[in-house]
């Protein structure tokens, strides 16, 4: 099973990567996702709290459950305006 | 409320334009339009330039979002939402707020609600790049936070 997670800002800088491919056998949390992300990036560790998460495009909780094709986006404090 | 209307640009924006834009309303007695200008920091480091990026489809959507939001809180006629992306000089608008309604209290509240929303909800990011050139990823700054060069 293959998620695909998103990076953007300053973590796609310090991962040096805009796309990750985590391998599963089953489903697993957003927040498992990144702990594997983190695992092979250790970089971006103390970043990854303040992050928010988006399941698919929509905005969601660390505990969802991501399954085969899902989409997780690793989202930076916001800063636009 | 346009509902097809995109809310990101790579091209800058042009309030004039902008603002021609918004067409008339006869029932609109108030508008306010908010832009957000690229400054430098006579305190801190020179600024050079600013870039924006963003998850497009999800920023897209929650400005639709928050315009949705803005219109049920507040009677406004309609409410046009801009932002930047890619590069922005120093005296560009980053992004520009228009909202119309019959009385300004309602046109006031709802430009500063969606703006306020802009800087901690949707998904956009600035880096700022100095004249000494180093860059900075911009934190978003809330009130009573240490300044960062920031509008």
């Amino acid at each position: 099973m293959q998620i695909k997670i998103l990076l953007f800002a300053a973590l796609r800088e310090i991962a040096q990567v805009s796309e990750f491919a985590v391998e599963a056998v089953e489903a697993i949390s957003c927040e498992e996702a990144m702990a594997r992300l983190a695992a092979y990036y250790p970089d971006i560790t103390g970043l990854l709290p303040q992050c928010a998460v988006a399941k698919n495009g929509v905005f969601t909780g660390r505990d969802v459950l991501l399954a085969q094709g899902d989409e997780l986006a690793v989202l930076p404090p916001a800063s636009g305006g | 409320m346009n509902t097809e209307a995109r809310h990101l640009t790579y091209e800058k924006i042009d309030s004039a334009r902008f603002l021609a834009d918004s067409g008339k309303s006869c029932y609109a007695g108030a508008q306010v339009l908010f832009l957000g200008i690229i400054r430098d920091n006579p305190f801190e480091k020179k600024v050079s330039h600013l870039v924006y990026e963003a998850f497009e489809p999800l920023a897209e959507k929650t400005l639709r979002e928050l315009t949705e939001q803005a219109s049920r809180e507040w009677p406004v006629l309609d409410i046009r939402v801009l932002h930047r992306l890619g590069r922005v000089e120093i005296g560009e608008i980053a992004v520009a707020v228009d909202v119309r309604s019959a009385h300004r209290d309602e046109a006031y509240r709802a430009s500063r609600f969606i703006i306020e929303a802009i800087k901690h909800k949707v998904p956009v990011w600035k880096k700022e790049y100095f004249m000494d050139g180093s860059s900075e990823w911009s934190r978003c700054q809330h009130a009573g936070e240490p300044r960062t060069a920031e509008r």
